[in-house]
């Protein structure tokens, strides 16, 4: 017989899965790596979750973030923007653009991937990015700022690129 | 700043390249829900141990660090303005005690001595007075003090002022080694001022001598060292010139004074006084002020250096006399004949004061603390009667710990003046840790606490 606690937790933990993981997998730009950055970051919330139950959602993005920076920062030098995207054997047609966003978002430093992910993905303001990161206002709009100007060198964001992306899912 | 809604490109791209991640295939074994569950549970046991041991850690060295303050406190003082007197227990001083730099001045003092004080490295002999208000020990922090002169400090009949030798910059070359004594400085033991007044010196001088004759006046004889840094070594370790210095407190500097006498044995009651010579000696004393003999004393066999003290009038003298050490003190007067031994004062070191025309203060083996303990005391001995009452003993578990030096030692400095009033039953010094001691003990905390951390952080893992 399962507490109220768990009952929720494991509720949760069903029901956002999969939209938790699109975030870990942008966060990280591996499978692998997305599931372990969920796992670590639900674990993490379990001795809080009596106080965040009622709305877990903005926690566990925070902390999945935050884990998200403080774990692969040290680990930049590991990752290498492969020309594929990992567990697929070649890249499908009409995916070019999306692969040099990969690579492109794999390139950025890890708060700076944080920052776009929560900014452009998640939809949070800069306010909630920053409280999301810990880190201040001022520091999300200069990191944005950089992140951007990296995407665009990389040509990823070209009007010419984004107008023949379609949108699949 | 731009959001997502303003860069509806990016968001469309981010979302394509997010339905990449693989919420398709089913979660990795041990990731489910109840599995994340029990992995939380474990994971915030662990954080309670962290917790734990962090806030044991800090609890330990707050311990540590409080228990080293703590230590530093001087036990059951009595308060500030309290009546002056002699403390009645005198005890061995830490050589961590604290200075007045830090205390803050003393006020009054009973007693100085000179004691060895300890700090992060090194250990040098030092004054370390003794309140006789609050009874708190605490050592002397003396501007330009040196611990070179052979009488290096005074402490004034009343206990207010302390007089010692200074350092400085002589007129011409210092020489290689040791100190450079350029004058004499009287420090206010209640407001911690220091009054200092220079002797000419060309390569440093030679400090003799330094007494109170009286609580106004210091006085000190010095010699001129012959040469500087340069010079022969001959020359730097030769001093000539015997010139006596009478300090009037009224006044800001010392003057020359001419004693007629080549060396004194000591001061009081405005006299200053030679040491006796030869085996049937002649004691020549002095009015410091006047600048004018008194008398000459003639004592029937020599006493011991610093040893003796003349009487108000000048008149006559006590000398511990005899064979051995400690003995017997004498009373001599202008006749020979006159001398005989005082009752009561057997195992005398020195006789410190004259308290008056009938009563002597001593430095005295404290009988009381059996026949194998040598700890002197301060008696008052009646010159007439032969009477002894005992003022100061010293404090110590004797018979557990062998070879302990003379507590109150062979020639303290003792406000003699306090002599008449109460006693007070003195309160024991501190205890301080040393610094060493209590930065090793807070090293290996945080080793065996680190250490310990660093093994909860591995085996903590979400």
């Amino acid at each position: 017989m399962l507490s109220p606690d768990e009952a929720g937790f494991t509720e949760f933990v069903a029901a956002r899965r999969p939209a938790l993981l699109r975030t870990a997998y942008l966060l990280t730009g591996s499978h692998e790596d997305a599931e372990d950055l969920l796992q670590v970051a639900l674990v993490k919330c379990v001795p809080k979750w009596k106080r965040i139950a009622d709305r877990p959602e903005p926690y566990v993005r925070k902390v999945l973030a935050r884990e998200s920076v403080s774990r692969w920062r040290g680990r930049r030098w590991r990752e290498r923007a492969t020309p594929d995207v990992p567990d697929s054997a070649a890249p499908e047609a009409g995916t070019e653009g999306r692969l040099d966003l990969h690579r492109a978002l794999v390139a950025l430093a890890p708060r700076q991937r944080a920052v776009i992910v929560l900014r452009y993905y998640d939809d949070l303001t800069e306010r909630e990015t920053a409280e999301a990161l810990g880190i201040s206002v001022g520091t999300v709009k200069s990191q944005a700022r950089d992140a951007l100007a990296r995407l665009r060198e990389s040509e990823t964001l070209t009007r010419d690129d984004l107008s023949s992306t379609a949108r699949s899912r | 700043m731009s959001t997502s809604h303003d860069l509806p490109e990016l968001y469309d791209e981010l979302d394509a390249l997010a339905s990449r991640a693989p919420v398709h295939q089913p979660p990795p074994a041990g990731s489910g829900g109840q599995e994340l569950w029990e992995r939380g549970r474990r994971y915030r046991r662990q954080q309670a141990i962290g917790h734990g041991i962090v806030s044991a850690a800090v609890i330990t060295l707050v311990a540590v660090l409080g228990t080293s303050w703590l230590s530093y406190q001087p036990q059951e003082l009595r308060p500030a303005g309290s009546i002056a007197g002699l403390p009645d227990t005198v005890w061995s001083p830490s050589p961590y005690l604290r200075g007045t730099d830090e205390t803050g001045p003393l006020g009054r003092l009973a007693i100085v001595l000179t004691e060895e004080r300890k700090g992060w490295f090194g250990s040098e002999m030092r004054p370390l007075g003794i309140s006789a208000e609050t009874g708190e020990y605490a050592f002397l922090d003396l501007p330009r003090w040196t611990a070179e002169a052979l009488t290096e400090r005074a402490l004034s009949p009343d206990g207010y002022s302390v007089a010692y030798w200074v350092t400085g910059t002589p007129s011409g070359s210092p020489r290689a080694e040791g100190d450079t004594i350029t004058g004499i400085a009287v420090y206010d033991t209640r407001t911690g001022d220091v009054r200092v007044t220079e002797i000419p010196t060309e390569h440093g001088l030679s400090a003799e001598s330094l007494a109170f004759s009286d609580n106004e006046t210091v006085v000190a004889q010095t010699l001129q060292y012959v040469g500087g840094e340069g010079d022969s070594s001959m020359d730097q370790s030769s001093a000539i010139d015997p010139t006596w210095w009478v300090w009037r407190l009224e006044e800001d500097e010392a003057e020359r004074a001419e004693l007629g006498i080549d060396s004194a044995d000591g001061a009081g009651h405005g006299n200053v006084w030679t040491p006796s010579t030869g085996r049937s000696g002649i004691v020549t004393v002095v009015d410091v002020r006047a600048g004018t003999q008194i008398d000459s004393l003639s004592i029937r066999s020599a006493g011991t250096s610093r040893a003796s003290a003349v009487d108000p009038t000048g008149m006559r003298v006590a000398t511990p006399s005899g064979n051995g050490n400690p003995r017997s003190v004498k009373l001599s007067g202008s006749e020979a004949d006159s001398a005989r031994v005082i009752e009561g004062t057997e195992q005398t070191y020195v006789v410190i004061a004259w308290l008056d025309e009938r009563r002597i203060l001593l430095n005295q083996r404290d009988r009381s603390l059996g026949s194998g303990v040598d700890q002197p005391g301060l008696t008052v001995a009646d010159v007439r009667t032969g009477e002894v009452q005992q003022l100061v003993s010293p404090a110590g578990d004797f018979e557990q710990v062998d070879d302990v030096g003379p507590i109150l030692n062979r020639y303290p400095s003792v406000a003699w003046e306090l002599a008449d009033a109460d006693t007070f039953t003195a309160p024991a010094p501190p205890e301080p840790i040393g610094p060493w001691s209590t930065l090793g003990r807070a090293f290996w905390l945080l080793v065996l606490f680190g250490g310990g951390f660093l093994l909860w952080r591995r085996g903590a893992q979400p």
